[in-house]
């Protein structure tokens, strides 16, 4: 179906700064979380967790935990009757199959081994520790060179740790760069971080004898629901999903955990085997888990944790003609989403740049750590960063200006087929790095960084990092739902299978249906997250809920209007009956969205509306860092972050800056302070946020954006997502602003984070 | 189990707790009042901040015998005959928050900051709420609200 570009106008609620409609109830008596939610007679799950990274359990022993005070059940790997989990995508190692409780084998510190239901959390945790459990230590494995070299294997059952693999398609190997005037070449890693949603994963669920109803802090209800479905072996109608409020996801919320799977697995099972249970009366029982801090940042998904070999060529004119990245992602102990993120940095492995000859290869491997998910742009961040350092490593070897390598090579016509599975839909590289470079007058800045140079005794050396992004959104698109409907008071209810867990949707959707209704914003309320009112849907992640579900509810509108027309032409039959600005005119009368409620009665009008994008969309950008270091500490100020974010079309102005701010700081956090780490026997040392770099307000500086708007042609909205470009550009963009500062040092590239001792050790391993 | 009475949102509560019960459990379980959220073990996040004699605390910090005849306030005592407290108005008008986990906290930490200081400088914020992890918002629309409260504030 082909549908015209939305049309404007000075009083149209798209494109300005909204407050959103959703904030009262957060900032009077807080929201709604999966912990505030009220269950009937409530039980409480808690895992014992392997303490170890690789081991055998060689004994086990829960009798002493099933005396302890409140306990109501307890479950080993061989009480669960469900079938073992799967890769979540067929293209992963079949053979890496995971038990929902570790049978045998612990595979990560962290791993649940044993459930334990009892009256409450506390309760629980005391019996935890009357669990007796011996371990036979395996190697750990936790270097991704060791994971290769398989010779300590995670699964018996597979020959190799290798969990994925995307071949290079050039024979050429060692002659790949021939010809090449300028060649550079770097080993560099994109960290390991944890997504750290301030609330952790919490579920829960009751059964009634028929239907299973979940509560779930997730990013997808409707894909938890399906999931539920399948594992359980439940008809539709019996599975109920809410997502109350969600604080958060990042990513890491996506998919449902074996956790959680679980705990709607105990509330189904005690109250099959009800009459058994010491301590809690027959009937509905609400089994609730919310995970603690030290728990999440332990078996929450991880994000990133690349190893990426960049080698980049050209002429010395600065034309790049030649490019290859070669990735090793750590997949973690079981095959999860993370394992195939090379798959989406593949997709986007040229970045913004013409390049002719380009190459990629990449390996996923299993190590004892943490499973590795998606987190805030998911595989196109670490395309990103490859291509952008590589690019500045380019520049540096041919002695021209980063700037000038960028405009000499940018991509400048659209459509424009990669060949690398994208096709950019639209983009205007060359003019939003000229913006942003005007805006902080680079000349100057360059200038001003020579001279500090010059001053003899100055410890503090002044960074410009450049950084042009191309990413893609809604990757795989696929059918969103939205549902508009007229209540009999004139106010429209809708309903979307998205589902916003902080990004406001809920004020977002209701700018785009006021505008095509006539309405204002107070008569509309969008709903989301209940899998029993909304039929399908499937959620909120990768960017993609304005381009999807926002076309879904513009269209639902519009439908909603068709369908009105309709009923007004058989009502006033021979009247030229049309829709305008908010009213339905018939010859010489009009009536408003109210009187229509009231003659339709009690005529259903409703339009829901399943909407499949043709492809993706591919927004874009170019952030400047400019930082301070002080070559004697080794400590970087950051100075000033400027970006522009282009995602087409704006809905809401003010929550879009948000976004991108709250990327930015995600993003600016991996280059400087966030790492997750292991000792050599794959311990986590960063468990807890004591431990982790997770930043607080005086870490940032204050961010400057600058707006720019290509619309896209994918969509009559002409909307791209911006849910994750401010973390894609802007962690390449601040490693490219420490080292342009450390360049006459001759330092060419520091691993993140760069904390002050990383980049201190660099310093003193130049200057002896 | 104490016998515990304090000043609870302005008025007063009697309850019994036992020794070890942190003033966060029992506020959120036994006054079932579910703003404040819990989200660290290690008194790292804030999200459970509240005011103790209007002064911001981490509430996960503070065993509940500590508040007996102490005022305690939490974001839903906070504003007054229906009218929202200027932080709170703020928070709205600058999005200063996304998923709202962080939010209850933040808003108390932020009011207990304002509360008689002086004019604060962006930085002097920013150090202010340094207790308070905000995981979605990078922290600035946060400061911007907190400065344009302070603003209405002091008028
Ligand atoms: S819960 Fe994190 S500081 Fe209190
Ligand atoms: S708004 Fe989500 S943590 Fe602050």
């Amino acid at each position: 179906m082909l549908i015209a570009p939305i049309t404007m106008n000075a009083e149209s609620y798209i494109g300005k700064r909204i407050e959103r409609i959703e904030d009262n109830k957060f900032i009077t008596t807080g929201a709604t979380y999966v912990a505030d939610v009220k269950g009937g007679s409530e039980l409480f799950v808690e895992f014992l967790r392997s303490p170890i990274a690789h081991g055998r359990i060689m004994s086990l022993n829960v009798d002493k935990a099933k005396a302890s005070p409140g306990v109501e059940a307890i479950y080993c790997s061989e009480d669960i009757t469900l079938v073992d989990i799967n890769p979540p995508i067929p293209l992963l190692n079949a053979k890496m199959v995971r038990p929902y409780l570790a049978r045998d084998r612990v595979r990560f510190v962290g791993e649940p081994i044993v459930l334990v239901v009892a009256n409450s959390a506390r309760n629980a945790l005391k019996a935890i520790e009357e669990i007796e459990i011996e371990f036979e230590d395996l190697e750990a494995v936790v270097s991704l060179d060791d994971s290769f070299k398989g010779e300590v294997l995670l699964f018996d059952e597979s020959e190799s740790n290798v969990m994925f693999r995307s071949d290079f398609t050039s024979e050429d190997g060692d002659r790949f760069f021939d010809g090449c005037d300028v060649f550079a070449a770097e080993t560099i890693v994109n960290s390991r971080v944890a997504p750290c949603p301030l609330e952790g994963r919490s579920a829960m669920a009751s059964f009634d004898g028929e239907k299973l109803t979940v509560h779930l802090s997730t990013q997808a209800p409707h894909s938890a629901k399906s999931t539920l479905l399948k594992v359980l072996g439940l008809e539709s109608e019996n599975v109920h999903v809410i997502a109350p409020d969600v604080g958060g996801g990042f990513g890491a919320k996506i998919g449902t955990y074996p956790e959680e799977i679980l705990v709607a697995y105990v509330a189904i099972a005690l109250v099959e085997s009800d009459g058994e249970s010491p301590n809690t009366p027959k009937g509905l029982k609400s089994v609730r888990w919310s995970e603690s801090r030290n728990e999440s940042m332990i078996s929450l998904g991880h994000g990133r944790g690349q190893r990426q070999r960049i080698e980049i060529g050209g002429t010395k004119e600065g034309r790049i003609t030649h490019y290859r990245l070669s990735v090793m992602q750590d997949g973690g102990a079981y095959p999860m989403m993370g394992a195939f993120l090379p798959f989406f940095t593949r997709r986007m492995v040229k970045g913004c740049y013409d390049i002719q000859k380009v190459d990629f290869m990449a390996v996923s491997v299993a190590t004892n750590t943490t499973p590795v998910v998606a987190y805030r742009g998911a595989g196109r961040p670490e395309a990103t960063y490859a291509i952008e350092r590589a690019v500045e490593l380019f520049a540096r070897k041919a002695g021209l200006d980063p700037a000038d390598v960028r405009r000499k090579n940018f991509i400048s016509e659209f459509p424009y087929d990669t060949g690398f599975g994208s096709v950019y839909d639209s983009g205007a590289y060359l003019t939003a790095l000229e913006k942003v470079l005007d805006y902080v007058d680079y000349k100057s800045l360059r200038a001003e960084q020579r001279k500090m140079r010059n001053m003899k005794d100055s410890n503090k050396s002044l960074g410009i990092g450049i950084s042009s992004y191309v990413e893609v959104t809604h990757g795989f698109p696929a059918s969103e739902f939205g549902s508009v409907k007229l209540n009999s008071d004139g106010t429209i209810f809708a309903t979307s299978g998205t589902f916003p867990h902080g990004q406001g949707h809920g004020t977002t959707f209701a700018q785009i249906i006021a505008d095509e209704l006539g309405l204002s914003l107070e008569k509309i309320e969008v709903f989301f997250g209940d899998t029993d009112i909304i039929p399908r849907g499937v959620g909120t992640f990768g960017s993609r809920s304005v381009q999807s579900g926002g076309v879904a509810l513009s269209r639902a509108s519009k439908g909603l209007i068709d369908k009105t027309l309709d009923l007004m032409k058989s009502e006033f039959l021979d009247s030229s009956v049309f829709f305008e600005s908010g009213w339905f005119f018939v010859d010489d009368r009009k009536f408003s969205w109210e009187d229509i409620a009231r003659l339709a009665g009690s005529s259903n009008l409703e339009c829901q509306v399943d909407y499949a994008a043709d492809s993706p969309t591919f927004p874009f950008g170019a952030h400047v860092c400019i930082v301070e270091v002080d070559v004697e500490t080794g400590v970087v100020v950051i100075k000033r972050v400027v970006a522009l974010d282009d995602a087409g079309r704006i809905i809401n102005r003010l929550l879009a800056d948000g976004q991108v701010f709250g990327g930015l700081a995600q993003g600016i956090s991996q280059a400087l302070y966030e790492e997750v780490i292991y000792d050599e026997n794959g311990n986590p040392l960063t468990s807890t946020f004591a431990d982790y770099g997770i930043p607080s307000a005086t870490e940032f500086t204050k961010f400057e954006r600058l707006e720019m708007e290509t619309l896209t042609t994918v969509n009559e909205l002409g909307a791209k997502g911006i849910g994750e470009s401010g973390t894609i550009g802007i962690t390449p963009c601040v490693v490219n602003a420490v080292c342009d500062a450390l360049s006459h040092l001759g330092i060419d590239h520091i691993d993140m984070p760069l904390t002050p001792f990383k980049v201190y050790s660099a310093i003193r391993e130049r200057s002896s | 189990m104490t016998e515990l009475s304090f000043i609870l949102n302005g008025g007063e509560v009697k309850i019994s707790v036992d020794d070890n019960e942190l003033l966060c459990d029992v506020i959120r379980d036994k006054f079932n009042l579910k703003a404040l959220n819990v989200g660290c073990d290690t008194s790292s996040c804030g999200a459970c901040t509240v005011l103790l004699n209007g002064v911001g605390v981490k509430s996960c910090t503070v065993l509940a015998q500590q508040v007996e005849s102490q005022e305690v306030e939490t974001l839903e005592g906070l504003s007054k005959d229906g009218e929202l407290h200027p932080v709170q108005k703020a928070f709205k008008e600058k999005h200063g928050l996304q998923c709202g986990f962080c939010t209850p906290g933040m808003i108390m930490q932020g009011v207990s900051l304002l509360n008689g200081s002086n004019e604060l400088s962006e930085s002097e914020i920013r150090i202010g709420i340094e207790g308070n992890i905000c995981r979605c918002t990078g922290y600035q629309t946060i400061v911007d609200a907190l400065l344009l409260a302070q603003c209405e504030i002091n008028k």
